[in-house]
C-alpha cells in the first residue's frame, strides 16, 4: 500500500507540472499610420501685364500696384502652406509674326504677394520676380501675386501688337 | 500513514512551487505614426526621434528577462480605396529599456523593423519607437490615409 500511495503521489505530481503555464506568453499592440494628403495647388492667371501705348524711344513702366494693369495671378491650395514661386520672365516682347522685339526688364521690387492681410496696394510682401522664392499662403488657402515692369522701345522700334507670356510656377515645398 | 502523506503533499507543493510561472507583459501604445499634411509628389518621413510623431509602445513586464519583438509593418496607407506607398527603412526602429528612456539618443538603436529584434526588459520595461515615410505620387488624391502596424511581444526564456 505504501507502494502504490507514493507511486499515486508522484504520477500526481508530473501531471501538476505537466499542466503548469509556461512562459511563453504573447502580446500584441496595435497603432495607425496616419496621413493626409492635402488638396493640389491651383494657379490662375487673372491679369495680363498691360503696357498700353507704347512711344518709340520713351521707356514705360507698369507698376505692380497699377489695378487693371499689372500682371495678377491667383492661388488657392492648402491652408498655410509653403509653397515655392518661380518666375519664367521673357527679356523681349514679340511682334505677332516675330518679325521686331522691344525688351522689357523687371527689377528685384516689380513682384509682389499677398496672403489675404493685406491687398494690391499694401501687399504681404515685395519680392524680386528675378529669383526663386517661399511663402506660405494665407490662413484661407489663398495668395495673389502681382508683377510690373518695364519696356523700352526703341527710337526706330516697329509700330504693332507685341506680346510674350510671363510664367509662374508654384509648387508646395512639403514644409 | 498520515505523516507520510502530509510529507507527500509538501513535496508536491515544493515541486509545483519550482515549476516555472506564466509572466505576461503587457503592450501600451503611446503613440500612433503621424504623418501630419502630406503633399502629393513629396515624400515625407517621420524620424523615430520625432516626440509626438514617431510611433511609440510600451512594454512592461519581467525586469531583466528577454523578449522577442516582432513588427507587422504595412506598404501602403489606404484611404477608401486609394493607396499611398509606406516605407521602413532598415534603421527606422529604436529601444530603450532604461529608467529614463531617451527618444534622441535611444539606448538601442538603429534597429531594422522587418525582422525580429531581441532585447530584455529593464526595470521600468521596454520603450520602442519607430519611424516611416510615407512616398505620395505626384498625383495623390486628397483624403486622410491610415494604415495597421501590429506589434507582437514575447518572452524567449533567456
Amino acid at each position: 500500500m505504501n507502494k502504490g500511495f507514493w507511486t499515486t503521489l508522484l504520477i500526481v505530481a508530473v501531471c501538476a507540472l505537466w499542466v503548469a503555464p509556461t512562459v511563453e506568453a504573447q502580446e500584441h499592440g496595435t497603432i495607425q499610420a496616419l496621413a493626409t494628403v492635402v488638396s493640389s495647388l491651383n494657379v490662375l492667371g487673372v491679369n495680363n501685364l498691360n503696357f498700353g501705348t507704347v512711344t518709340p524711344g520713351l521707356n514705360k513702366s507698369v507698376t505692380r500696384t497699377t489695378i487693371g494693369l499689372a500682371g495678377e495671378w491667383e492661388i488657392t491650395g492648402t491652408v498655410s502652406a509653403e509653397i515655392s514661386l518661380d518666375f519664367t520672365l521673357p527679356g523681349q516682347l514679340y511682334l505677332a509674326d516675330s518679325s521686331a522685339t522691344m525688351t522689357v526688364l523687371f527689377n528685384s521690387t516689380d513682384a509682389a504677394y499677398d496672403d489675404g492681410t493685406g491687398g494690391q496696394a499694401t501687399p504681404t510682401a515685395v519680392i524680386d520676380p528675378n529669383s526663386p522664392m517661399t511663402a506660405h499662403l494665407g490662413i484661407g488657402g489663398q495668395m495673389n501675386v502681382w508683377i510690373g515692369g518695364t519696356v523700352h522701345p526703341t527710337i526706330s522700334q516697329t509700330g504693332g501688337n507685341y506680346a510674350a507670356d510671363i510664367i509662374l510656377t508654384v509648387a508646395y515645398t512639403g514644409s | 500513514m498520515k505523516t507520510a502523506a502530509v510529507v507527500s503533499l509538501s513535496m508536491i507543493v515544493a515541486i509545483l512551487a519550482l515549476a516555472p510561472e506564466a509572466f505576461g507583459q503587457n503592450i501600451t501604445v503611446t503613440n500612433n505614426l503621424v504623418f501630419g499634411n502630406v503633399f502629393a509628389g513629396i515624400p515625407k518621413s517621420v524620424p523615430k526621434t520625432d516626440a509626438g510623431a514617431a510611433a511609440e509602445f510600451f512594454v512592461s513586464g519581467v525586469a531583466g528577462n528577454e523578449v522577442s519583438v516582432e513588427l507587422t509593418l504595412p506598404t501602403y496607407m489606404n484611404a477608401a480605396g486609394l493607396n499611398m506607398q509606406l516605407v521602413f527603412s532598415q534603421t527606422d526602429c529604436a529601444m530603450d529599456s532604461s529608467a529614463s528612456p531617451n527618444q534622441s539618443n535611444p539606448g538601442y538603436n538603429n534597429l531594422d523593423p522587418w525582422h525580429p529584434i531581441t532585447y530584455r526588459l529593464g526595470s521600468t520595461g521596454l520603450t520602442i519607437w519607430l519611424g516611416g515615410t510615407a512616398i505620395p505620387k505626384p498625383a495623390q488624391r486628397p483624403g486622410n490615409y491610415s494604415a495597421t502596424i501590429v506589434l507582437t511581444v514575447s518572452y524567449t526564456g533567456n
